[in-house]
């Protein structure tokens, strides 16, 4: 009798219907006990570091700590007034140097997906020794960030790097006539060398995972009609992965204002970005992590809308391709 | 299409299909070897680092400093100076340098990440896809919209609040261990894992849990001895790679662990402090040494789980 009951229970999942009661906790009780004790620790994580993290942010961003009077004023436009005259007043080197170099790596990331694009589609073509490059390809992607920005200086190191070496027997410089390549001058250009070093492999293979997964019979049949590379890239295998490589041009954006582990290990900041403005003050007084919040918060109000255009524009294109 | 042949011994074998040639004209072959020729001098350039740390890591700095592109001048003296350079990365008071130390906490904060991280995301991710409840769709949503908010200043609130909770400023045992506490609370189910994982547990059908149910098993068992093997081949790849994550993650280690306490620090944090000071001692063999030493695990790792890793984590459509 106990068995027809039981097999008369449907997947909570699928069931709308009412399941029949059990001693106790009917079987709906219990799943939603299971359900929400499982997901109580989660959420609350979420709440904390997330949630009132943000909120307590836009919190910190309108105090301002007058030690000298012992007072914290709030709500005030202190540090938002003082990143703006930064910005268009005084017109700071470094809040200046902070946003080209956002914008430059911005632009760098978009050259990226390009070329791994273009590089992804002789994968998908079979490029003599692609298994092999495929395997060193996802190596960055796996060691820290730390040892290949080191490895990285220490190829362009004016005494011992091989780089650096090569570069002064091309050019007849000698050590000290060797260009400092990471100061603030040229620090922005070698940040955005490294991206597209580490960059190209990991992103080659993930497009090309998306151009290997077309369908062949498309392919072979712009063959037949003596379809050749160009034609296949521009008409077919671009329009039909356009949703990854949407993906990816999304993610070069958002790297514009999150990019900053690369000019602390690169160049102690000498070549800024505005995430590195805002993370270099962390651990500094409470008005230094003010500054940082609210210099954090205009640029996600500036950041969310052009991430929300961007994406508006590449579904538009998307749309364009009719596939 | 695969065929199979009776051999003279009686034996069947399996006969491959002859590797599919492909047609090119001569301009698509000229294209061909040249982008053969620039993507392998782009994969010597990710990998030759590596050779120099490594050779250069088994000499002594005289010669090294004399020619960078040697190689050691033999055996003995190749083990010399692994004695001598590994020896001095080990424990070094000149430049504050105890890799042993970075090692532990590099493991154990590793390890202890990737276990609360995967439990807790693989935790959300089943109970999100496999229940249905009020409020499931929105938490579903609201992560997704949390993390697609590019929310840049984020990280000084969150670093107060840590300091204010107290997790950061003690010394000692307990310290650490208060410390490692805080490292622990902040890793979150949501995130990328989780949407895959999410993914994995919907497309597996209820009807399992349902038989087990049937056979008397209880919720929680379901999802660990039916649903959890069921997903494995995510959950191992996501597992690896957030343990290399883990393993390699600089500026988390750095800012709420390694930089209040030097002996907090793990090996990517240690190593780029040490590596200024190394510079300015001319200790570069040595530093090499040391940046082997963290990097050889993670290449240890790739080669064990190379293939689960690409499959899982690049798409199964790279096709050879």
């Amino acid at each position: 009798m106990e068995d027809i009951k039981m097999n008369k229970i449907e997947s909570f999942e699928a069931s709308t219907a009412k399941p029949p009661k059990r001693r106790g906790l009917t079987i709906k009780t219990k799943k939603l006990a299971f359900a929400w004790g499982m997901l109580a620790y989660p959420i609350l994580q979420f709440l904390v570091f997330f949630v009132y993290v943000n909120i307590d942010s836009v919190l910190m961003s309108l105090t301002w700590v007058q030690t000298w009077r012992e007072t914290a004023i709030f709500p005030t436009f202190h540090f938002f007034e003082k990143f703006f005259r930064d910005l268009f007043v005084d017109k700071l080197d470094q809040v200046v140097f902070a946003l080209r170099n956002s914008l430059l790596v911005g632009l760098n990331d978009i050259v990226l997906v390009i070329l791994s694009v273009t590089l992804a589609y002789f994968f998908y073509k079979k490029v003599p020794g692609r298994n092999t490059f495929r395997i060193i390809f996802f190596i960055p992607s796996i060691v820290s960030i730390v040892i290949y920005t080191m490895v990285y200086k220490y190829m362009f190191n004016p005494t011992i790097g091989p780089v650096s070496k090569a570069l002064q027997w091309v050019f007849g410089w000698n050590e000290s006539t060797t260009p400092l390549w990471f100061s603030q001058k040229n620090g922005i250009w070698m940040i955005m060398l490294y991206c597209l070093w580490v960059g190209t492999g990991y992103n080659i293979l993930i497009l090309g995972g998306a151009i290997a997964n077309l369908p062949e019979e498309v392919m072979e049949s712009a063959r037949l009609d003596g379809a050749k590379m160009r034609h296949e890239l521009f008409l077919l295998v671009i329009p039909m992965i356009w949703p990854t490589i949407s993906v990816s041009i999304l993610g070069a954006v958002t790297t514009m204002f999150t990019l900053f582990l690369q000019v602390e290990l690169l160049t102690q900041g000498d070549a800024p970005t505005i995430a590195y403005l805002i993370n270099s003050k962390i651990q500094g007084s409470p008005n230094s992590r003010s500054e940082a919040a609210a210099i954090g918060l205009t640029f996600t109000v500036v950041a969310t809308p052009i991430i929300l255009i961007v994406k508006k524009i590449l579904d538009k294109v998307s749309d364009s391709f009719g596939f | 299409m695969n065929t199979k042949h009776k051999t003279p011994t009686g034996k069947y074998v399996t006969i491959l299909p002859k590797k599919e040639r492909v047609n090119r004209s001569k301009s698509e072959k000229i294209i061909m070897w040249t982008v053969f020729a620039l993507l392998s001098v782009y994969a010597f350039t990710l990998v030759y680092p590596f050779f120099y740390l490594v050779v250069n890591s088994m000499r002594d700095i005289t010669s090294f400093k004399i020619n960078p592109f040697g190689l050691p001048k033999g055996i003995k003296d190749a083990i010399k100076n692994i004695k001598a350079n590994y020896g001095y990365m080990f424990v070094s008071k000149e430049i504050d340098m105890n890799v042993p130390m970075m090692f532990f906490n590099s493991i154990v904060l590793s390890i202890g990440q990737t276990i609360v991280g995967m439990a807790l995301s693989c935790i959300a991710a089943y109970v999100l896809a496999k229940y249905k409840f009020k409020g499931n769709n929105f938490i579903y949503v609201a992560t997704i919209v949390a993390s697609m908010v590019p929310t840049v200043g984020a990280a000084p609130a969150t670093y107060k609040l840590m300091l204010e909770a107290g997790f950061l400023q003690r010394e000692g045992v307990t310290g650490y261990l208060y410390n490692y506490l805080g490292m622990m609370l902040m890793v979150g189910a949501f995130g990328g894992p989780f949407l895959y994982l999410h993914s994995f547990f919907k497309a597996i059908p209820w009807s399992y849990g349902e038989s087990a149910q049937l056979d008397g098993a209880g919720e929680f068992r379901i999802f660990v001895q039916i649903m959890l093997p069921l997903a494995s081949n995510g959950v191992m790849t996501f597992t690896i790679m957030r343990f290399l994550g883990s393993w390699n993650e600089y500026w988390g280690a750095y800012l709420y662990f390694g930089s209040v306490f030097t002996e907090r620090e793990t090996l990517a944090v240690g190593l780029n402090r040490i590596s200024k000071l190394a510079d300015n001692k001319g200790r570069f063999v040595e530093l090499f040494a040391a940046m082997v030493v963290t990097v050889m695990p993670v290449f240890i790792f790739y080669a064990i789980f190379q293939k689960q890793l690409m499959r899982n984590t690049i798409g199964g459509g790279l096709k050879g």
